[in-house]
Order: structure tokens, then C-alpha cells, then sequence
């Protein structure tokens, strides 16, 4: 059956007409994003930790909407299906920082709090040095290759770093969180906050914060991201233990993998590799500058006590 | 797609959002917004409650769903599937607007609510788990609260004693102080009788009490029926308070008579009938004179909005109810208990 027919049955939305077929439609009230999900449990996991977000911070984000019975989904051929509004309009990034705070901190208290019921967790690799390391080839460009060389020991170093760091902290105790990476997630209805969530597979990591910080301090500059830090820290501490965990994680190489993968998988033309290098020494110089930003802030407090 | 077409007050946007509800028409009838949309028209509570209590109210609506009481002006969900909304310190819900009201008989109204409220204690009450602490520690507090309470009483009345010229409102009081003062004595007699009974049977009960039930948190449809709403100060508590508070409350819109009271018990009893104990905390609540001490602390605070001549006229009526709240007690709910024990 078609999908907009059982929506409307299911939901008693009337005027129904795609916008872009199996992904967006438009109805009496309002547009509306259709998503198929193949794993129940997930989609579960995602319905509980929408809600729960959304009731602790008062941000809207894209719950599913129920049924006239009251379900956040329903079954049909394709999988479940659930039913988001679709809102377009952004919420802008500038002096914004208190709702993105209570946004941030919140999903961090809640994932923090989150047992391992969701057993749908995205498997992460730990990062080998090593093995990324041997992945340089002579057939790359040659400046490239001495580039990489020779930041290799740097990264080495901050990975010894990150294992450090974590290695001080037990038990380690990471929060559950989703992908936090696209700031143009962001959207608002009558100016208030309204966060897409999507559909990823959580992940018992910090790598989702640090993406975003490092997005967010490319876009908005230093003093924005530590008022940004200090919101966060309004409703979840980030100046212990988990503060150390997310700076030992922001340590972590991972632009170094990504430069060595992507020259390895391109065709060695002089702009591809251009490109890729750009990309990676602007990854770099913002990781670095991230990882000075919070290690600062985190003492930040230390400095005063002591001070006095 | 929503768009900020309409965005004099955001926040009123944020919450109809939720509801998927664009209004034609927003109009102010106090803390209750009624929105007109073309989805239909409905009524917006603002309240005061923290998200605990908003917690507890949406756990109280579905469970007298589940329960199939319906005689409830129902809670509208948003889209999400949530009861309440809290934005900005305050909690907001949604109801369909009633406004064809009954032309109902006035004497007919109370009728109708001590049906509704028997209905609402009989489907929810429940013996619990006795505690003898709980007994006493209850029994105490209002025995604490009430002495207090009488002290200011007594204090009051010995200040217009003191005074060479006294207010005739003064002057009503100190007529009928030591009865007043007498019933609060009676009342803590009950209190501790309930309190045995309790201990010695080792059994108490609790229902769904609606905290505040009065005419003006029921509905009364053109079908005959009476539909409560603003269940938010409802509690787990003795169903004797419950009624004895829509008593208290009910005694303002007439002066009150004796067989009302009796009519009212029985309409509540046909559908839960109060346990011997129960009885004497029922009849603790209503004759302690709590309702003549809270016309004093009006008094007290007067700010010439109404004239010395209304105060008296309060009071009086007020002491004329508990004369009557006094036979109520004695002539009918303990006096029927009395006789099913012989």
C-alpha cells in the first residue's frame, strides 16, 4: 500500500503530497519527513532518547509523531515507519550559545545516564597509528608523503597523550550520544530551538562533542566556543573526569587517518592531493587549537583557586 | 513547513506548534487561553506546576483513563504523545472548549459533583499498607496545625477583649468564640478517635482525591452529566478529606442546610461508602472552624474592598453554617453510625 495512504490513515493527516517521494511530504498542517527504519530496536532507542532530551531541555527535536493510537511508528512493507515535522527555516549559531548549552548539556547528562540497552551501539575502531602510518605508499605525492612523515611523530605523541589522559580516569565512563556533527541540524520554529536528530546508530564515545566543537570553533571563534563550554557545563560538568575523557579524545589524531585513507583511495592527481593536504592541515591546526581551548578552560578554575 | 508568520508572542507559537494547532483566534479568559483553529476550539491552561507535578497530573489522567473513569474533561495530547508542556517555569495543557453549559437547577449542582466525586474515590480507592507511623505522624501534624491554628484564635480574641471600643465584627466573634472553640476541641477529639479506630484495625484507605473540587471545577453538560476538570493539586489521600474539602467549599454558594449536607452524603455514598473511622475524620474536618478562623485572617488584612458591615455579614453566615455543620454531624453522619451499631 502507498506509503502516504497509510499515513493518512494511521495519523488522520489529510491533503498529503510528496514532496520528494519516500522522504518528504507536504499536509494540512505543515511538511513532514517520513524515515524507514529496518532495525526496531534502534528505532526504539531513538524514540526514548528523543523524548527524554526533549522533556529535560525544552528544545523541540524531530519526535516522531503519533498515531491516532498513540504509536511513534508503524509497520508496513519497507520496515517501521516514523513521522518528523520537516522545518527549514535554521537556527542561527551567534550568540546563541545558552540554547546550544542546554541542548549539548542535556544530551550529555542523559547519555552519560544511559544503560547498554540499546545493544545497536556503532562499533568503534580504536584509532592504530601504526597500521595508518604504513598506509603512506611511495606512489604518493612526494610532499605529501614528507609532510605525513614527519607529522607522524607529532601524532604519536598525541595519542600517547590521549592514553595517558584516559588511562588516569577509573572507571571510564562514557556518555551514549548520536551524531552531534552538522550544525545545519539546527532549525527553529517561532525562534525557539529545533534540533534534527536523524537516525545513526549511537555510540558510547566522546567523537560526536568533538566534532562539534571543532565545527563550532571554525565557524564561530574561540571566545564563542568557550561560552559555549561554559553553558554546556551549566547542565552537565565537564571540568573532571568527563572533561578529561572528552579532551583525551579531541587528542586523538583522526584528521592524520582520514589524510593518509583519502590519498590512498584517490587517483593522485596534483588537485585531488592539494585538496586533501589543505583539508588536513586545517583539521590539524583546529584540533590543536580546540585541545589548547579546553585544556585551558578545564584549568581555568584551578588557576583562580590557586591564585587565591 | 511552519514559518514565522505569526510570532507576536514565541512562546505561545512553541506550544501550539506541538499541537500542530494554527489559531484563527487566541482569546483571555484568565489563566485559560481559548484557541480558535480550524481543527476546533480549544482551551489552553497556563499552571503553576513544577515538571514533577506535571509528571504526577499526566500519570493521574491516564491512570482514571485506564481506569474507564471518564467523567473527565479529557487531556488533548500533543503530537508527541504528551500530556503536558513545560516552558518557562510554567506547565500548559490542552482541552476541548465547553462552552453550551446546562441550565442547571443551582441546588441540582452540588448534587451532581458529590455523585461525580463518589464515582471518582469508588473506582480509585485502595486499602494500603499499614504503617502505624503514618497514622500517627498525620494525626500529629494536623493536631500540631490546629493548636496553632486556635492560639491565634485565642490571641485575637483576647486582643478585642483588650479594646475599649470594640469592632462590631470583633464583637460577633467574641459572641461565639467559646463555641467555635468548643467545636475545635471536638473536632481534635474526633481526630484522635479516627486515629485509634486506624490503629486498631490496622487498616487504612486511599483514593484519588482531586484536591480542590468546587463548582467551578466541574462541567455540568447539556447530557445531565458533570465532568471534572483541573485535577492538578490531586493527591493520593483519605477520601474523608477530599469530601470534607468539597463540603467546606460548597457550604459558599447558599447558606447551607442540614438536609443538603445529608442528600450530598448520600449521593457520595451510593457509589463509596465511608468506613466508621473514616466518619470521624470526615466529621473532625468539617467541625473544626476552620472557616471562621480564615474570615478572621481576611479581617485581619483588610484593605477596605469590602465594608466592616460585610465582614459581619460573612462571619455570621459562616457561624450559622457550622451550627449546622454541628447537627449535620451529630443528627445525621454519626448519629446513622451510631445506630448501625446498635
Amino acid at each position: 500500500m502507498d506509503i502516504l495512504r497509510q499515513v493518512r490513515m494511521k495519523y488522520g493527516l489529510s491533503d498529503l503530497k510528496w514532496i520528494k517521494e519516500n522522504e518528504t511530504f507536504r499536509s494540512e498542517y505543515g511538511s513532514k519527513r517520513v524515515r524507514f527504519w529496518k532495525d526496531k530496536q534502534l528505532l526504539e532507542w531513538h524514540v526514548k532518547w528523543r523524548d527524554e532530551i526533549s522533556k529535560q531541555s525544552g528544545v523541540l527535536l524531530d519526535r516522531m509523531i503519533r498515531t491516532e493510537d498513540g504509536n511513534p511508528f508503524f509497520y508496513c512493507d519497507k520496515g517501521w515507519v516514523t513521522i518528523h515535522d520537516e522545518i527549514e527555516e535554521p537556527f542561527p549559531l551567534a550568540r546563541k550559545e545558552e540554547d546550544w548549552g542546554r541542548l549539548i548539556g542535556t544530551i550529555l547528562a542523559v547519555g552519560l545516564k544511559q544503560l547498554d540497552e540499546c545493544h545497536r551501539l556503532k562499533k568503534r575502531k580504536d584509532l592504530t597509528l601504526k597500521a595508518v602510518h604504513g598506509g603512506l605508499k611511495n606512489d604518493h605525492d612526494p610532499m605529501a608523503k614528507l609532510v605525513l612523515e614527519r607529522s607522524y611523530f607529532e601524532a604519536k605523541s598525541r595519542v600517547r597523550k590521549a592514553h595517558i589522559l584516559r588511562d588516569r580516569i577509573h572507571p571510564i565512563k562514557l556518555p551514549i550520544l548520536t551524531s552531534l556533527t552538522r550544525l545545519t541540524n539546527a532549525k527553529q520554529v517561532f525562534f525557539h530551538f529545533f534540533w534534527v536528530c536523524g537516525a545513526d546508530e549511537p555510540v558510547r564515545s566522546y567523537k560526536p562533542i568533538r566534532n562539534l566543537l571543532e565545527e563550532w570553533f571554525e565557524k564561530n571563534g574561540e571566545a564563542s566556543t568557550i561560552k559555549l563550554l561554559n553553558e554546556i557545563n551549566r547542565y552537565f560538568t565537564l571540568k573532571g573526569d568527563q572533561g578529561r575523557l572528552l579532551l583525551s579524545e579531541c587528542l586523538l589524531p583522526y584528521e592524520y587517518e582520514s589524510a593518509i585513507n583519502e590519498l590512498s583511495t584517490c587517483n593522485q592527481s596534483v588537485d585531488i592531493t592539494t585538496t586533501v593536504m589543505d583539508k588536513f592541515f586545517q583539521r590539524w591546526e583546529t584540533s590543536r587549537n580546540v585541545v589548547l581551548l579546553l585544556s585551558n578552560w578545564m584549568e581555568e578554575d584551578r588557576e583562580k583557586v590557586v591564585a587565591k | 513547513m511552519i514559518y514565522n508568520e505569526a510570532p507576536q508572542n514565541s512562546s505561545i507559537g512553541y506550544i501550539l506548534f506541538q499541537y500542530d494547532l494554527y489559531p484563527e483566534k487566541i482569546e483571555q479568559f484568565g489563566k485559560v487561553k481559548k484557541v480558535i483553529s480550524r481543527k476546533g476550539t480549544f482551551a489552553l491552561k497556563e499552571s503553576t506546576m513544577t515538571t514533577e507535578q506535571a509528571n504526577w497530573f499526566s500519570h493521574v489522567m491516564r491512570r482514571l483513563e485506564k481506569l474507564n473513569y471518564n467523567q473527565i474533561i479529557p487531556i488533548i495530547p500533543t503530537k508527541y504523545g504528551d500530556l503536558t508542556i513545560s516552558h518557562k517555569n510554567r506547565t500548559y495543557y490542552l482541552q476541548p472548549w465547553f462552552s453550551e453549559e446546562d441550565q442547571i437547577r443551582e441546588e441540582q449542582k452540588e448534587t451532581t459533583l458529590f455523585k461525580q466525586l463518589g464515582k471518582l474515590h469508588g473506582v480509585t480507592v485502595k486499602p494500603q499498607e499499614f504503617s502505624k507511623e503514618t497514622i500517627e505522624n498525620s494525626c500529629q501534624d494536623l493536631l500540631k496545625r490546629w493548636e496553632k491554628r486556635r492560639l491565634e484564635m485565642e490571641y485575637f480574641a483576647e486582643e478585642a477583649e483588650r479594646k475599649t471600643y470594640i469592632s462590631p465584627f470583633e464583637l460577633t466573634y467574641l459572641t461565639h468564640y467559646s463555641r467555635m472553640d468548643m467545636m475545635a476541641n471536638v473536632a481534635v477529639t474526633y481526630l484522635k478517635e479516627w486515629r485509634d479506630q486506624c490503629l486498631e484495625k490496622e487498616s487504612y484507605r486511599a483514593c484519588l482525591c482531586h484536591g480542590k473540587l468546587d463548582r467551578n471545577h466541574i462541567f455540568y453538560h447539556p447530557n445531565g452529566y458533570g465532568y471534572l476538570f483541573n485535577f492538578e493539586r490531586a493527591v493520593l489521600d483519605t477520601p474523608a478529606r477530599d469530601l470534607a474539602i468539597s463540603f467546606r467549599r460548597s457550604f459558599q454558594y447558599n447558606l447551607w442546610s442540614e438536609d443538603q449536607g445529608s442528600d450530598w452524603l448520600a449521593t457520595y455514598e451510593n457509589h463509596i461508602l465511608l468506613e466508621e473511622e473514616e466518619k470521624k475524620l470526615f466529621a473532625s474536618y468539617l467541625m473544626y472552624p476552620e472557616i471562621i478562623f480564615h474570615c478572621i485572617d481576611h479581617y485581619r488584612k483588610r484593605d477596605g474592598s469590602i465594608t466592616e458591615l460585610q465582614y459581619v455579614q460573612v462571619l455570621e453566615k459562616r457561624i450559622i453554617t457550622m451550627s449546622r455543620v454541628d447537627h449535620f454531624i451529630h443528627n445525621t453522619l454519626l448519629r446513622k453510625n451510631s445506630d448501625e451499631c446498635k
